[in-house]
């Protein structure tokens, strides 16, 4: 019988071992937790216990159809772009830190990081005995080689390490390293935590010879098409990978994907349309739900007509029906967003009301600014990702209400990410899974490289300074639960809700587990998967 | 594609002027070669052009959401996306002229790496499916001409009628419900193919592409053959020759097919047009490597060398197929051969 897996989509949410001791008591998970429900549109019955709970059996290839590729695919591990580049990456190479599925930072190569008393330097002390792919022994020269290499190639991870002065990282024995700030950061563990962007590399890394330290090694790869990985016999996460080797197919478009696991050619297929999760229930393809705090936002230039306004900002975060929206743009699986990122981040203000729709108050407010109706372009694109074109168009939809006409200007994603991006007046973008400082270093101040709201309140970037350097997370969370009580006020974003992922499996495969990480696959991570 | 297409209709009725000596055919063959060639030309400026007014450029389609003004300024020195059109225009062309494809802009890889393989898949494909589709095509519609109004010949009529109002992803979700996902279990519901081995080594990947394209043309190729065919048999000489006691076998193979499928050659010339173009939605239902993937995702990364270089090679491949029916046409017509 076909498993129907969800995690909550609340903040307080149950946590990985609750999830655990549930279903090894035998239960569903879904029908057990009053916070989760099975989804009534799966046309499933409450789930059977999912398999992640008997014991793990080694061998067997897992075939993964992943959404998308193409010939700018790679396999070097700190230039990732896209999710395809992602499922490479978390196999073949590993963070110092990461996120678990409860979206909490957990330590992965690095065994512990700690900043000095002023936060003007961390310091970062490695795993003893971790192996790169070709038997050499990780060291905190090979840390220091990957961040300089992400910082003076200007790569994926670049804009984020600018707080640090990586050229002058001190190295303090083989296991240890000093790496100096440019000015106090005490979030530099959360940075490095972040998804996609710093995976370890060894010193004299060469991107065609791709060597990492993760549960898979290289054997080939073909842009646009597959890459094959075979298991790393001496990788250091006890016990893992059980898998003999992993392929990934890029499997173009999700028809593709569907007919693949369908007709058996694919044992997974990645980010299930909530369309398509009925059918596969009923040919016995398991589905599992992870509603993650990736997000996408429509985002207000502050700084522009008619957006300047205050209560034009306002006005438009009451027009959209945030449930009816959720469930129509992304079949219900996501949480529902109250304008402010970071929900997980344990400095989040949960006091702020959930902002709701109300027409009437959008009207007048509109109506304060001097619209009587108003009409606005709105830059979407449908290649940016799931449900983001059809979040545009719910808002046009319900706009009519309040007297706003919204033009919608459906971009192709080359022309989306042009050079206008970061300064279309109205618009929408995604996010991946950043921590509360790290998203504000990211797009809320006006150094930030994406500062797309062009939000600039003086109040705010001076709270901002404060809490980055902040060490003491209670005192950090005062001062956020004001910067996230004016962004509520002022902000430009609009977050109607959360995304969520469902992954399919096959019936012979095991270890699936939803994620709060906001990515399918718990950032595709397949070393936890395993064959029966 | 309009250069083509009007290349096209002038395609069925080759008029030979008289000006020359040379043999009728080889002056059409020659005529219509150098034609081919100022078209081919052509179709590369027009997309050259046309890759050049799409918003974004291969620099930011490659860096994506996490470009900086100094990275994409770095790649598009590099990529010599700083330079003019003509000139840009001028670094692709002068390569060709050295036989150099140049180098993909979204991964380095060189053209001919990226693409001689996808175009070797593409070409089994478009084979195949015009091999059964010719050999059903004319089969059947042979067979329906000399049983005229029996159950075959409606039962074609019908079937091919329906085949021809379908599109051709119906037909190939149609075939993938039927044969490999929801009734039986019997074939692969897409076609995947390791990089490095060749569809002939897998040949049950390639049956329901194969058997989707040979469903979409031979209707048209059937229906042509059965007309012709029954205008052969309905024709004066077919009448002569049974007066004078030919076998009705030989009629039929000595005079009624060979006069029926000069006009059924065009047809078929016009299906290999179509598959040239027409594979692009059956890769992509399939999710087979050929170059109808490799166009789309081209395209997206603003990928002009490789997009060039497909655009030209399929260019060349309509000239060609146009040239080659002209010609079997004009040599399976007696009439036409000679200048008179």
């Amino acid at each position: 019988m076909p498993n129907h897996t969800e995690n909550n989509s609340g903040i307080r949410g149950v946590s990985r071992r609750d999830l655990l001791r549930m279903t090894a008591i035998g239960g569903s998970a879904a029908a057990l937790s009053p916070l989760m429900t099975a989804c009534s549109s799966d046309g499933g019955s409450p789930a059977t216990s999912p398999t992640a709970a008997a014991s793990p059996k080694r061998g067997g290839t897992l075939t993964v159809g992943i959404l998308g590729g193409s010939s700018s695919d790679t396999v070097d591990g700190n230039t990732p772009l896209s999710y395809t580049d992602n499922a490479r990456l978390a196999n073949l190479y590993d963070p110092l830190l990461t996120f678990d599925r409860d979206a909490k930072i957990e330590y992965n190569l690095a065994e512990e990081l700690t900043a000095n008393a002023d936060a003007t330097s961390w310091t970062i002390r490695l795993k003893p005995g971790i192996e790169f792919h070709n038997g050499k022994t990780l060291t905190s020269e090979d840390v220091k080689f990957t961040l300089n290499r992400i910082a003076s190639g200007n790569l994926t991870g670049a804009p984020l390490l600018a707080v640090a002065d990586v050229k002058n990282i001190e190295i303090l024995d083989s296991q240890t390293l000093r790496v100096p700030m440019l000015a106090p950061v005490a979030v530099f563990n959360e940075i490095l935590a972040s998804p996609w962007t710093f995976q370890m590399v060894p010193v004299g890394y060469d991107p065609k010879q791709p060597v990492g330290t993760g549960a898979f090694k290289f054997n080939s790869f073909t842009p646009g098409q597959q890459s094959v990985f075979d298991r790393n016999p001496n990788y250091w996460d006890d016990g893992m990978p059980y898998l003999d080797q992993l392929i990934l197919v890029d499997a173009g478009d999700g028809s593709a994907q569907t007919q693949g696991i369908q007709g058996g050619q694919f044992d997974a297929i990645d980010q299930v349309t909530p369309a398509a999760v009925a059918g596969l229930t009923s040919a016995g393809i398991n589905t599992t739900v992870s509603r993650g705090y990736s997000w996408n936002p429509i985002v207000m230039r502050t700084d522009v007509a008619p957006f300047d306004d205050v209560r034009v900002r306002q006005a438009f975060r009451m027009i959209l029906d945030r449930p009816q929206a959720a469930q129509l743009a992304i079949g219900g699986y996501g949480a529902i967003g109250n304008d402010l990122f970071a929900p997980f981040d344990a400095t989040y203000n949960n006091d702020l009301p959930q902002r709701v729709q109300d027409i009437e108050q959008a009207k007048s407010l509109l109506k304060a600014a001097g619209h009587d109706s108003l009409t606005v372009n709105l830059v979407t694109s449908q290649q940016i990702g799931v449900g983001i074109y059809e979040t545009a168009q719910i808002f046009a939809e319900q706009a009519k209400a309040a007297n706003v006409t919204v033009n919608l200007q459906n971009l192709t994603q080359a022309a989306f990410y042009g050079p206008e991006f970061t300064k279309y007046p109205f618009a929408q973008d995604t996010w991946s899974l950043y921590t509360y400082m790290v998203q504000v270093y990211y797009s809320m101040l006006p150094t930030s490289q994406y500062n797309e709201t062009h939000f600039s309140n003086p109040q705010y970037i001076k709270m901002a300074q404060t809490a980055i350097k902040t060490v003491d997370e209670a005192k950090r969370a005062e001062i956020v639960h004001e910067m996230q009580a004016i962004e509520y006020n002022e902000g430009g974003y609009i977050i109607p809700f959360f995304t969520g992922f469902v992954d399919a499996t096959q019936a012979n495969v095991n270890g699936m587990l939803p994620s709060k990480m906001g990515l399918p696959f718990n950032n595709y991570r397949f070393k936890y998967l395993w064959k029966s | 594609m309009e250069v083509l297409t009007s290349e096209l209709a002038a395609g069925p009725e080759p008029s030979i002027e008289v000006r020359s000596r040379k043999h009728p055919v080889l002056a059409l063959a020659s005529r219509r070669v150098m034609q081919g060639l100022v078209t081919v030309f052509l179709v590369s400026v027009v997309v050259f052009l046309a890759t050049e007014v799409l918003p974004g450029n291969a620099a930011y389609s490659i860096l994506g959401r996490s470009a900086t003004p100094e990275s994409i300024h770095k790649l598009e020195l590099q990529l010599h996306l700083d330079q003019g059109i003509v000139a840009q225009y001028w670094y692709w062309f002068s390569g060709i002229l050295r036989g150099d494809l140049g180098t993909s802009m979204s991964n380095g890889q060189s053209v001919t790496a990226l693409v001689s393989a996808r175009f070797l898949n593409s070409a089994v494909l478009v084979l195949l499916a015009g091999f059964f589709g010719t050999l059903v095509g004319v089969l059947a519609g042979a067979i329906a001409a000399l049983r005229r109004d029996r159950p075959f010949d409606h039962a074609l009529s019908i079937s091919s009628l329906a085949l021809t109002a379908l599109p051709e992803f119906v037909i190939a979700i149609g075939l993938v419900l039927l044969f490999a996902t929801n009734v039986f279990h019997w074939l692969p519901a897409i076609s995947l193919l390791p990089p490095g081995t060749t569809p002939l080594s897998r040949p049950h990947v390639l049956v329901l592409p194969v058997a989707t394209l040979v469903l979409v043309i031979f209707p048209y190729i059937a229906r042509m053959m059965r007309a012709a065919m029954i205008e052969a048999l309905e024709s004066d000489y077919v009448e002569m020759a049974r007066l004078q006691g030919i076998s009705a076998k030989r009629i039929l193979f000595f005079q009624a097919l060979p006069n029926s499928i000069a006009p059924t050659i065009q047809v078929i010339g016009l299906n290999f047009l179509y598959l040239a173009g027409g594979i692009v939605v059956v890769e992509y239902i399939f999710d087979y490597p050929g170059i109808g993937q490799a166009l789309v995702s081209a395209v997206n990364n603003r990928d002009i060398p490789v997009i060039q270089f497909i655009v030209v090679v399929l260019a060349a491949v309509y000239v060609v197929v146009n040239i080659v029916t002209d010609v079997v046409a004009l040599i399976g017509s007696p009439r036409r051969r000679y200048a008179q």
